[in-house]
């Protein structure tokens, strides 16, 4: 490493383009820096790579949550640099991280080097003060604060009266494909009801990436799906685990006795267990299978068999709300990185 | 007298100074030092999408019946201490009396059972 690490892992929140969602993951393998969920807690935002259009402002407005002082790390894949935002970085992996880390200490050691807010400081609509507590209704109920509605009660799944919350989630949120917009009405933590907006990025995938005639692919890109899923489950020196092995897996290595060890270790976490029953559908069982179905693909991949183990079906984009509703919002995300939407742009069967 | 009333005003001058102090220095501070966020920051994480709702709304505690029925047993449980401490001057009959009291509350398990307050939802 030619910068001076420091000696904690440096905080990155990843806003994930066109492609680059495979070697994100990957990342996951440094100690010098740990992707966090959300951008309130990093240092750095790492735009990874081409970000279309549609989501530039969701990701003005995601760069604009990161506290002071931050940073900015674009990581493109070089022919195209008309969207970058930030210090541009090209090549792999190890070269993304010591941009990141060189950011982290160039912002930290000069905060006023800290990046600008992208977005207007004004708020959407102007506060008006009416009514018992200013929130511009009757009691608590009614008005619209700052331009946004008061929740208001609807009948739930269990015969009870609930406030609806409606919520748009993503492009650029952690637990789901990145590009993937939908709008979702939360009644406590139940999904009431689902409606998809957008799907996850396509488009070509990053420079050196894996190759069509690389046999050792499918189980790298398995094992970068185990990375991401392992960490949504909260696993994730498991995650960190996985992406070493993702990070390693070229033709000729054999990497089958540790994916091994780390599957026996997955069994003393009791993840599966608390997998079992979750988004189940017809035909494509539940959570815990396409997870095994997963894991067994992996292996096959290792072992030099690729098309040994068959994938667990893949759900259609036009179905997907009907599995997530009614579900509770982390089974719902269990469900959607259970079906790997992000790897598998093209079963999605979408117009868009 | 006169000491008294000294030792009053002592203890007002005393608490004037610290409360203006404190808030002279809390506002030098905020002055200086203090971040004041913006617009976009005290937006809430969507993933980059803005809420169209308030976030002030309320939220179904699934855990109340459970809850509820953890209480109705811990004091249960609570009755059990006292008649402990007679339990071996007593004998027999407190055996007895508590296999009743328990005999009557396992009916109200067996119907909070049914009625699927122990079911996680």
């Amino acid at each position: 490493m030619a910068v001076r690490a420091p000696r904690f892992p440096v905080p990155v929140a990843a806003a994930i383009g066109a492609g680059a969602w495979g070697p994100v993951q990957e990342l996951r393998a440094c100690d010098e820096l740990r992707l966090v969920t959300t951008p309130r807690h990093a240092t750095v935002l790492l735009v990874a790579g081409d970000v279309p259009a549609e989501h530039r402002q969701a990701l003005d407005r995601v760069h604009d949550q990161l506290p002071h002082p931050r940073a900015v790390v674009s990581w493109t894949a070089g022919q195209d640099s008309s969207s970058v935002l930030g210090a541009a970085v090209t090549g792999d992996v190890d070269a993304v991280v010591t941009a990141v880390v060189e950011a982290h200490r160039r912002v930290t050691t000069d905060p006023s080097s800290s990046t600008p807010d992208r977005r207007p400081d004004v708020e959407p609509n102007e506060w008006r003060g009416v009514g018992p507590f200013g929130q511009g209704g009757e009691g608590m109920m009614g008005g619209t604060p700052y331009g946004r509605a008061m929740a208001m009660t609807g009948d739930d799944r269990d015969g009870l009266a609930l406030d609806q919350l409606h919520l748009t989630l993503g492009p650029f949120l952690d637990p789901l494909p990145p590009g993937m917009v939908m709008d979702v009405t939360l009644q406590g933590e139940v999904l009431q009801e689902v409606d998809l907006r957008l799907p996850p990025i396509g488009g070509a995938p990053f420079p050196d990436d894996l190759g069509a005639d690389d046999t050792s692919a499918p189980a790298r890109r398995g094992l970068r799906w185990l990375a991401h899923a392992l960490h949504v489950q909260g696993l994730d020196a498991d995650a960190a685990r996985a992406a070493r092995l993702a990070g390693r897996c070229r033709p000729g290595v054999d990497l089958v006795p540790p994916f091994r060890a780390l599957r026996r270790r997955l069994r003393w976490t009791g993840l599966r267990w608390s997998l079992r029953g979750v988004g189940s559908i017809d035909g494509a069982g539940d959570a815990a299978g396409r997870w095994d179905a997963r894991l067994d693909q992996i292996d096959a991949g290792l072992a030099g068999d690729p098309v040994g183990g068959a994938l667990p079906s893949a759900v259609s984009w036009g179905a997907l709300p009907d599995v997530l509703e009614g579900l509770t919002l982390t089974d719902a995300v269990t469900t959607l990185v259970s079906f790997d939407l992000a790897a598998q742009p093209a079963t999605h069967g979408s117009p868009r | 007298m006169g000491a008294v009333l000294n030792a009053f005003l002592a203890a007002l001058v005393a608490a004037l100074t610290a409360a203006v102090g404190s808030v002279v220095g809390v506002g030098i501070a905020r002055r200086r030092w203090g971040v004041r966020s913006t617009a976009p920051q005290r937006v809430p994480v969507l993933g980059g999408s803005e809420p169209e709702t308030h976030a002030w709304s309320r939220f179904h505690v699934r855990y109340y019946p459970m809850s509820l029925v953890f209480i109705a047993f811990e004091m249960e449980m609570m009755f059990m201490y006292p008649w402990a401490v007679v339990f071996v001057a007593e004998g027999v009959m407190a055996l007895a009396e508590m296999g009743m009291f328990l005999a009557i509350l396992s009916v109200g398990i067996v119907y909070a059972w049914r009625e699927g307050a122990f079911r996680w939802q």
